[in-house]
C-alpha cells in the first residue's frame, strides 16, 4: 500500500509541474521545455539555503518558489519577444545552462547534488518531520490543490481568455488593445514559480537535489505528460501525469521477468505504450473544453443565462463608458496623419502620406492592388513602425506606440482575413475585445481575480452581457456559443465587426469589410457601419467594391504606390479621367 | 572479449530471448535453473570455516530480502547485469550451503539517475528490506537519506564510499577509495620504474565538492613520491570527446598522466590521446573489458592501477571456486564488478549468521550494522592464500575498507598481467619480478 | 604554445562542428519540409551504427557493404515511421500534430533504444572503416578519420544543396516546403515527397551515426546528445534555410564549444555554448506570434 502511496505522492508533485506547464502551453501557447530546469532552481535554492543558512521548510519553499519565478521573469523578458521556434530553442538553452551550472559548481555538489541535512517539518503545522510517504500525502494535496485552483482561475477567467487569444492569434489580440507582452511575462513568471515550487517539494520529498533529478529528459517527460493529458485542460494534466507515471510501476508489478532484463523490457513496453496512447487520444486524454463532469462542459459554450439576457436591456452599446472624445462638433479632424513614410528593404511601401479623418465621418481608402492600403492601416495601428511622419489622434501622437497601445488610445481595426479566435465561441471573441482598452478591468485584473472574486465575477457578468448585446446588434445572438471557426465567412465578418465595436474605439479602421461576403450579408454590414457612424464613430474603410464605397464614404482617398494622389467624393474621383483609366475603369 | 567475437550469437540469443520473453513472460520469470556442483557447498562452508554450524546457525530456510540497486538500464546496464550475476551466483551458493533463502530485490537506478536512486531507497524501506547492495556510491548519494531513515544496511561494492560517501549512516564502501588509493600505487610504480618522470598531470571526473579533496590528496602524494604537479584537468562524467582536455595536456606537456575516468570513458580518452600523437605514459584508475573495445589496439598495453580482481591469478581457493562456477554459469570470465557483488552477498550472510548467533533479528538493518561494527571483518576472495580466503576489514568511522589488495596491471590485450602489488595508501608496494 | 593550442582547439571544433552540421541538416530538412518533430532521429542514428557494427564485426561483412546495410536500415525505419506512425497520427491530431508526433517519437525512441540494449546489451561495440592514422601539421594533430568526417559531412551537405536547387525532385521538395497547398495544386504529391524527405534525413542521420561510431564507439544511448544538437543546429540555422546555412550554424556551435576550452575546463563548455546561444537569441529582432505559427509549421502541411 505504501508503495502506491509513494507513487501517488510523486504524481501529485508532477501534477504541479504539468498543471502549470499547461497554463503556459495550453492557454498562452508558449512552448517551454525548461520546466524541470525551473524546478531545479527551486530545489537547489531550498537545498542550498537549508545546508548553508539553516532554512527550514517554509522559508526554503518561499525562496525556491520566488527564486524560480524571478529567474523565469528575467528570462521571459528577452525570450517572449522571440519567434516561437526560437523560444523553444531558448528554453532548451536555459535548461542546459541551469543544468551545467548546478552540475559544475562545487558549492552545489556537482553530480552528487545536495543531500538534505534534515527531513522537512511543516512547523507550525503540527505533525513533526515528514518521513514516510503517507505523511506526505495530505501536505502534497495541500500544495497541488491551490496550484490547480490558481491556474484554473487564471486560465478560465477573462485573464485566461486573453492568454487563449495570444495562443490563437497574437496579432489580433494585440489589435484589441491587450498588452500581450505583459500577459506573457506574467504567465511565464507564474508558471516558473510553480515549477520552482514543485522542484522544492521534490527536494524535500527525496531529501536530495541533483542534476539528474531535473534533467532535460525530465523536462521532456513533463512536456509529454502535459500534452498527453490534453492542452488547455487542467484535469487532463493530472490524468496525464497519473497515467504516464503509473505506466512503469504497473509494468513492474504485472510483467514479472528475469530481473536482468525486466527493466529493459518494461522500458520498451513503456515507450511503445506512450506512442500508442498518443495515437489513441491524439487530442489528449481530456481535450480543451471537455470535462469529466458533462454539466461544466455545457456551461462553457452555452449562451448567457436568461437572467443575464434580461439584464442586457440596461446596456447601451458604445456608451457603456463616457467617450474619450468631446461630443462630435462636426468640426476638425479626429485623426491627423502627416508625412508618413515606410520602406521595407529598399521598397517604398508608403511615401510622405498625409490624411485627415473627420470626426463622425466615413472615409474610404481606395486604389489598385499593391498601392499600400493595408500597409497604411498597419502603420496607423502601430503594427509596423513608421520610418518618419506623425499620427495624431485627438492631437495625441501615436507614432512609436504598439498596436495594443494604439487600440487603447481609441483606434482599432479589423483584418482583411478576419482573424477571429477560431477555437473560442463568438461570444468569447467579443468579450475579449471588451478588455484592455481601459487598461484591464474586473476579471482581467489578476488582483481582483484572487482578492475580489465577487468584483471579478460582476465584471465578467456585465461584460458577458455587453458582448451579448454587441452580438445581438449584428444579429448573431443565437450563435453566441458556437466556436468562431465553425461560423460561415459572412458570420465571421459580422462577429469581427461586433468585436471591433466592443473595443469601444472612437476610430474604426475596416479592412475590406465586404470582401468575400455573401450579398445578403453585405447590406447588413453596410447598415452596421452607418449605425456605428451615427453613434459618433469615425470610420475609415479599405474597400475594392465601388458599390460599398459609394454607399458609405463621405470622403475617398485614392492611393497609388504608397502615396495619396487624390481626395474627394467618389463622384469627383470617378469623373477624373486619369483615375478612371488607372483604376476605376478596370473595375 | 568473448562477447564481441560472438556478436552474431549474441544477436541470435538476444532475439530469441526477446521472443521468449514476449510469448512466455512467466516462464522466463522463474529464471534459469543453475547448474550446481555438489562438491561446492561443502567446499564453501569449509573455506568460510563454518562447516561445524548447525542449520539454525547457518540460517537454513530463513527468508531474507536483499535489495540490489544497479544500473539495469542506460549506458551502465552491461555492468549492472555483471554485478547482478555476481550476487545471483552468491545467492545460489549460499542457499546450497545451507544458508538463508535470499531473495534479491532488484531496483534500477537508470545509470545514475538520482530520482531513481532516491525512489529505490524509499521502496526498499517501504518493503522493510533490511539490507541492500548499492552501486555508484549509493547512486551518487541519492540513497543516503533513505538508507538512514529506513535503517537499511547497505554495502557498495561498485563505487565504494569514495571521498564523498565516507561515514554516512548505514552506508559502507567495500572498495578502495577511488581514485586516491590508486594514484598512490601509480606514482610509486613510476618512481620505481621510470626515474625520468618528474612532472605528472591528473585528468579526473568532475565530482563537484570532492574535486578539491582529490586534488589535495594527489598533491600530497606527489610530494611523498618526489614528483611535481604539472596540472589537474577536470572532465565531465560520461564524456566521449576529450579533445579539449588533450589539447590542454599537450600544452602542459607533463611527463606522465594519471587518469581517473570510470567505465568506458578511459577507452575514449586513450584512443584520442594516442591519435593526438601523445606518447607519455599513462596509468588509469579503472579497467573494464569494453573500454578496450572502445579504444582498440591502444588499449592492448595500457596500464591501470586499482583494486582489480585478477581472474587469471586467483589468490585463494574460494576465488578459484568463484571463478570456476561463474565461468561455468555465465560463460564469461568474471570481472571485478561480478567478484565484488559476489563477496558482498557473502558478507551479508556472514552478518546474518552473527545476528542469529546473538539471538537478534536478522530483518533489522540496525542489528546487521551493529554486527559489522562489533567485528568489522569479512572473508574475501581477494588476497589470502590457498585454503585461506583473504580478509576485508572496514573502518567503523569512515565506513570504508582498511585492507584491500591493489595492483598495477598491464592490460596485455584483454588478459591483464600484474606489474606490482600494493595495499591501501600505497603501503607494502612491491614490483612483480 | 598559446597559438598552437588555439589552432588545435579550432581544428577539434571544426571536426565536431562538421558533425553537428550533418546532424542538423538532416533534422532540419525533416522539420522544415514535413513538419515532424522527429525525435526518433536519435534512433535512426543508433540503428545505422548498430547494424553496421554487428554485420561488420560478427559476420565479417565488407565494411562499405555493412555501412550500406546500416544506412538502408535507418532509411527504412525513418520512412516506416512517417508512413505508419507520424503521418496517420498527424492527420488525427490536427493542429496539435507537431506536439503529438514529438511524444510518439519520444516513446518510440525510448522503446527502440532499450530494444537495442536487450538484443546487444550496452556493451560498447566498435566500427572499423579504415586504418586510423594520426597526422601532425605544425603541432596540430588530427586523424584521417577526422578528415573523412569533415569531408563526408560537407560533401553530403553540398550535394543536398545542389540537389535541392538543381534537380526536379529537389525543387519539388523546396516547393512543398514553401507551400504544400500550392504544391498540391500544381500536381505535386506531398505525401510521397515526405517519405523521400524522411529517407534523405534518415540517411544523413545514419551517416552521422556510423561516423560517430567509428570515431568513438557504438552504444545504445549514443544518440541522446546528438539529437539535442541536431535540434539546436536545425533551429539556429532556420528550418527553411538552405542546408549550407544550417551547416554553418553547426560549425559555429562546434567551434564555440571547442574554443571555450581556452578559458574554461571542459565541464563548463556546455554552459558556454548555451550561454552564447542564449545571448544570440536574446538579441534577435522581435517577432511576435503565438503557438499558432509554431503549430502552423505542422498544420500547414495537412490537407
Amino acid at each position: 500500500m505504501d508503495y502506491w502511496i509513494d507513487i501517488f505522492n510523486v504524481v501529485l508533485i508532477f501534477s504541479i509541474f504539468t498543471i502549470s506547464l499547461n497554463l503556459l502551453i495550453g492557454y498562452a501557447g508558449q512552448v517551454s521545455v525548461a520546466h524541470a530546469a525551473f524546478g531545479a532552481i527551486g530545489g537547489y535554492a531550498a537545498a542550498y539555503l537549508q545546508a548553508n543558512a539553516g532554512f527550514s521548510f517554509w522559508p526554503g519553499l518561499a525562496a525556491g518558489t520566488f527564486g524560480a519565478g524571478l529567474i523565469g521573469l528575467l528570462m521571459s523578458l528577452p525570450a517572449l519577444r522571440l519567434r516561437p521556434e526560437y523560444l523553444v530553442l531558448l528554453t532548451i538553452a536555459v535548461s542546459a545552462i541551469v543544468l551545467a551550472i548546478v552540475g559544475a559548481v562545487a558549492e552545489l555538489g556537482g553530480a552528487y547534488g545536495i543531500t538534505a541535512s534534515r527531513p522537512a517539518d511543516l512547523w507550525p503545522i503540527p505533525g513533526g518531520p515528514l518521513l514516510f510517504p503517507i505523511q506526505w500525502t495530505l501536505p502534497l494535496i495541500g500544495f497541488a490543490a491551490p496550484t490547480f485552483f490558481v491556474c484554473w482561475r487564471m486560465g478560465q477567467s477573462a485573464w485566461g481568455r486573453v492568454l487563449r487569444g495570444i495562443r490563437d492569434d497574437e496579432v489580433a489580440t494585440r489589435a484589441l488593445g491587450h498588452n500581450v507582452y505583459i500577459f506573457k511575462v506574467i504567465v511565464f513568471s507564474v508558471t516558473s514559480a510553480f515549477a520552482g515550487l514543485a522542484g522544492v517539494l521534490l527536494f524535500f520529498y527525496n531529501q536530495i537535489v541533483s542534476p539528474s533529478v531535473y534533467g532535460l529528459d525530465v523536462s521532456l517527460k513533463i512536456f509529454a505528460m502535459t500534452i498527453f493529458g490534453g492542452l488547455g485542460n487542467f484535469v487532463g494534466s493530472i490524468l496525464g501525469t497519473a497515467v504516464v507515471q503509473l505506466l512503469q510501476p504497473i509494468l513492474e508489478n504485472v510483467v514479472k521477468l528475469e530481473p536482468g532484463n525486466a527493466f529493459l523490457i518494461q522500458l520498451v513496453i513503456y515507450g511503445i505504450g506512450l506512442a500508442i496512447l498518443v495515437r489513441v487520444r491524439p487530442q489528449g486524454l481530456l481535450p480543451e473544453g471537455v470535462s469529466l463532469l458533462p454539466a461544466r462542459a455545457a456551461e462553457r459554450v452555452a449562451p448567457p443565462s436568461v437572467r443575464s439576457a434580461a439584464a442586457t436591456k440596461a446596456v447601451n452599446i458604445g456608451t457603456s463608458r463616457p467617450s474619450q472624445l468631446q461630443p462630435p462638433t462636426g468640426a476638425g479632424p479626429i485623426l491627423e496623419v502627416r508625412g508618413l513614410s515606410k520602406q521595407f528593404g529598399g521598397i517604398v511601401a508608403c511615401r510622405d502620406l498625409s490624411l485627415d479623418l473627420e470626426t463622425g465621418k466615413i472615409a474610404a481608402l481606395v486604389g489598385p492592388n499593391g498601392a499600400g492600403k493595408t500597409t497604411v492601416f498597419n502603420l496607423l495601428t502601430g503594427a509596423f513602425g513608421a520610418d518618419s511622419g506623425s499620427i495624431k489622434l485627438n492631437g495625441e501622437e501615436l507614432c512609436g506606440l504598439g498596436p495594443d497601445a494604439v487600440a487603447r488610445k481609441g483606434m482599432a481595426r479589423t483584418f482583411q482575413d478576419v482573424r477571429l479566435f477560431a477555437r473560442m465561441s463568438a461570444l468569447e471573441n467579443v468579450m475579449l475585445a471588451m478588455r484592455g482598452i481601459e487598461g484591464g478591468s474586473g476579471g482581467e485584473k489578476l488582483s481582483d481575480l484572487f482578492l475580489h472574486p465577487r468584483r471579478a465575477a460582476r465584471a465578467e457578468r456585465s461584460e458577458r452581457d455587453g458582448a451579448m448585446e454587441h452580438l445581438r446588434l449584428v444579429g448573431l445572438a443565437d450563435v453566441a456559443g458556437t466556436a468562431a471557426g465553425a461560423l460561415s465567412y459572412g458570420q465571421q465578418k459580422l462577429v469581427s465587426f461586433a468585436r471591433l465595436m466592443a473595443t469601444d474605439a472612437d476610430v474604426l479602421l475596416l479592412d475590406e469589410p465586404a470582401s468575400g461576403v455573401d450579398a445578403r450579408w453585405v447590406d447588413k454590414l453596410l447598415e452596421l457601419v452607418v449605425y456605428a457612424r451615427d453613434r459618433g464613430k469615425t470610420i475609415c474603410i479599405v474597400e475594392h467594391s465601388l458599390h460599398v464605397v459609394e454607399q458609405l464614404a463621405d470622403t475617398v482617398f485614392f492611393m497609388e504606390l504608397g502615396h495619396i494622389t487624390a481626395k474627394g467624393t467618389i463622384r469627383e474621383l470617378t469623373s477624373d479621367p486619369r483615375l478612371a483609366e488607372v483604376y476605376f475603369g478596370t473595375v | 572479449m568473448q562477447f564481441t567475437n560472438n556478436g552474431f550469437d549474441a544477436f541470435c540469443r538476444g532475439a530469441i530471448k526477446l521472443m521468449v520473453a514476449a510469448c512466455f513472460g512467466s516462464l522466463v520469470a522463474s529464471g534459469p535453473v543453475l547448474a550446481q556442483d555438489s562438491a561446492t557447498p561443502d567446499q564453501i562452508k569449509k573455506l568460510l570455516g563454518i562447516e561445524g554450524l548447525d542449520a539454525k546457525a547457518l540460517g537454513t530456510g530463513l527468508k531474507f530480502q536483499l535489495g540490489i540497486v544497479l544500473a539495469l538500464t542506460g549506458p551502465g546496464s552491461y555492468y549492472g547485469r555483471i554485478q547482478g550475476n555476481g550476487a545471483k551466483l552468491a545467492v545460489e551458493q549460499i542457499k546450497a550451503a545451507g544458508g538463508p533463502d535470499i531473495e534479491l530485490i532488484f531496483k534500477d537506478h537508470k545509470s545514475a539517475d538520482a530520482q531513481a536512486g532516491a525512489r529505490a531507497a524509499r521502496e526498499l524501506g517501504i518493503a522493510r528490506v533490511p539490507a541492500a547492495l548499492t552501486s555508484y556510491v549509493g547512486v551518487i548519494g541519492s540513497m543516503f537519506p533513505g538508507l538512514e531513515q529506513y535503517k537499511i544496511f547497505a554495502l557498495d561494492g561498485g563505487g565504494g564510499t569514495s571521498d564523498f560517501g565516507q561515514g554516512k549512516r548505514y552506508f559502507w564502501g567495500m572498495r578502495a577509495i577511488e581514485p586516491d588509493d590508486d594514484f598512490v600505487g601509480a606514482l610509486k610504480y613510476w618512481k620505481e620504474t621510470d626515474p625520468s618522470i618528474k612532472r605528472v598531470s591528473m585528468a579526473f571526473i568532475d565530482q563537484g565538492p570532492i574535486n578539491e579533496i582529490v586534488t589535495n590528496n594527489f598533491k600530497k602524494t606527489l610530494e611523498a613520491t618526489g614528483h611535481e604537479l604539472a596540472s589537474t584537468e577536470v572532465t565531465p562524467i560520461g564524456a566521449t570527446d576529450y579533445s579539449a582536455t588533450i589539447a590542454r595536456l599537450k600544452a602542459t606537456n607533463p611527463d606522465a598522466v594519471f587518469l581517473f575516468l570510470i567505465g568506458v570513458d578511459p577507452g575514449y580518452f586513450m584512443k584520442q590521446y594516442a591519435n593526438a600523437g601523445l606518447t607519455k605514459p599513462t596509468i588509469v584508475a579503472e579497467y573494464v573489458s569494453d573500454a578496450a573495445q572502445v579504444a582498440g589496439p591502444v588499449y592492448d598495453e595500457m596500464i591501470f592501477a586499482t583494486d582489480w580482481f585478477d581472474a587469471n591469478k586467483p589468490t585463494n581457493d574460494w576465488a578459484k571456486l568463484f571463478i570456476d562456477s561463474y565461468t561455468k554459469q555465465f560463460n564469461l570470465k568474471p570481472e571485478m564488478y561480478a567478484a565484488n557483488y559476489y563477496e558482498d552477498t557473502f558478507a551479508i550472510w556472514d552478518l546474518i549468521r552473527r545476528v542469529i548467533a546473538k539471538g537478534g533479528d536478522v530483518n533489522s538493518g540496525e542489528q546487521l550494522q551493529q554486527a559489522l561494527v562489533d567485528d568489522p571483518k569479512f572473508k574475501s576472495i581477494y588476497g589470502g592464500k590457498a585454503a585461506e580466503p583473504g580478509v576485508i576489514t572496514l573502518d567503523t568511522k569512515t565506513h570504508s575498507v582498511t585492507s584491500r589488495p591493489l595492483g598495477v596491471y598491464r592490460a596485455n590485450k584483454g588478459d591483464p598481467v600484474p606489474l606490482a602489488y600494493f595495499d591501501l595508501g600505497g603501503a607494502n608496494f612491491r614490483l612483480v619480478k | 604554445m598559446q597559438f598552437e593550442q588555439i589552432a588545435q582547439l579550432a581544428v577539434a571544433g571544426a571536426i565536431n562542428g562538421s558533425f553537428y552540421a550533418l546532424l542538423g541538416v538532416g533534422f532540419g530538412l525533416i522539420l522544415g519540409v514535413v513538419g515532424r518533430f522527429h525525435y526518433a532521429y536519435a534512433l535512426t542514428f543508433v540503428l545505422a551504427a548498430y547494424i553496421m557494427s554487428v554485420l561488420e564485426s560478427s559476420l565479417s561483412v565488407w565494411p562499405p557493404l555493412a555501412a550500406g546495410a546500416g544506412l538502408l536500415a535507418a532509411m527504412a525505419l525513418g520512412v516506416a515511421l512517417e508512413r505508419w506512425v507520424y503521418g496517420p497520427l498527424a492527420l488525427s491530431s490536427g493542429a496539435l500534430a507537431l506536439l503529438t508526433v514529438f511524444i510518439s517519437a519520444l516513446g518510440i525512441t525510448i522503446a527502440g533504444v532499450n530494444l537495442i540494449t536487450l538484443m546487444w546489451t550496452a556493451f560498447s561495440r566498435s566500427i572499423y572503416l579504415f586504418e586510423v592514422r594520426p597526422f601532425d601539421v605544425a603541432g596540430v594533430t588530427f586523424t584521417n578519420l577526422d578528415l573523412f568526417i569533415v569531408f563526408a559531412s560537407w560533401l553530403l551537405i553540398g550535394l543536398l544543396t545542389v540537389a535541392l536547387n538543381f534537380t526536379d525532385l529537389g525543387r519539388s521538395i523546396k516547393a512543398v516546403r514553401g507551400n504544400p497547398f500550392l504544391a498540391r495544386i500544381i500536381g505535386l504529391k506531398p505525401d510521397r515527397l515526405y517519405l523521400v524527405v524522411f529517407a534523405i534525413g534518415s540517411f544523413l542521420s545514419g551517416v552521422a551515426g556510423i561516423l560517430n561510431g567509428a570515431r568513438f564507439a557504438v552504444v545504445p544511448n549514443m544518440g541522446d546528445r546528438p539529437v539535442v544538437f541536431a535540434f539546436v543546429v536545425a533551429f539556429l540555422g532556420g528550418t527553411r534555410s538552405s542546408p549550407l546555412t544550417v551547416g554553418l550554424a553547426g560549425l559555429f556551435i562546434g567551434l564555440v564549444e571547442s574554443l571555450s576550452g581556452l578559458w574554461v575546463s571542459p565541464q563548463w563548455s556546455a554552459l558556454v555554448v548555451f550561454s552564447v546561444l542564449f545571448i544570440y537569441l536574446s538579441l534577435q529582432p522581435t517577432e511576435i506570434s503565438g503557438l499558432r505559427r509554431w503549430l502552423s509549421l505542422g498544420a500547414r502541411l495537412r490537407g
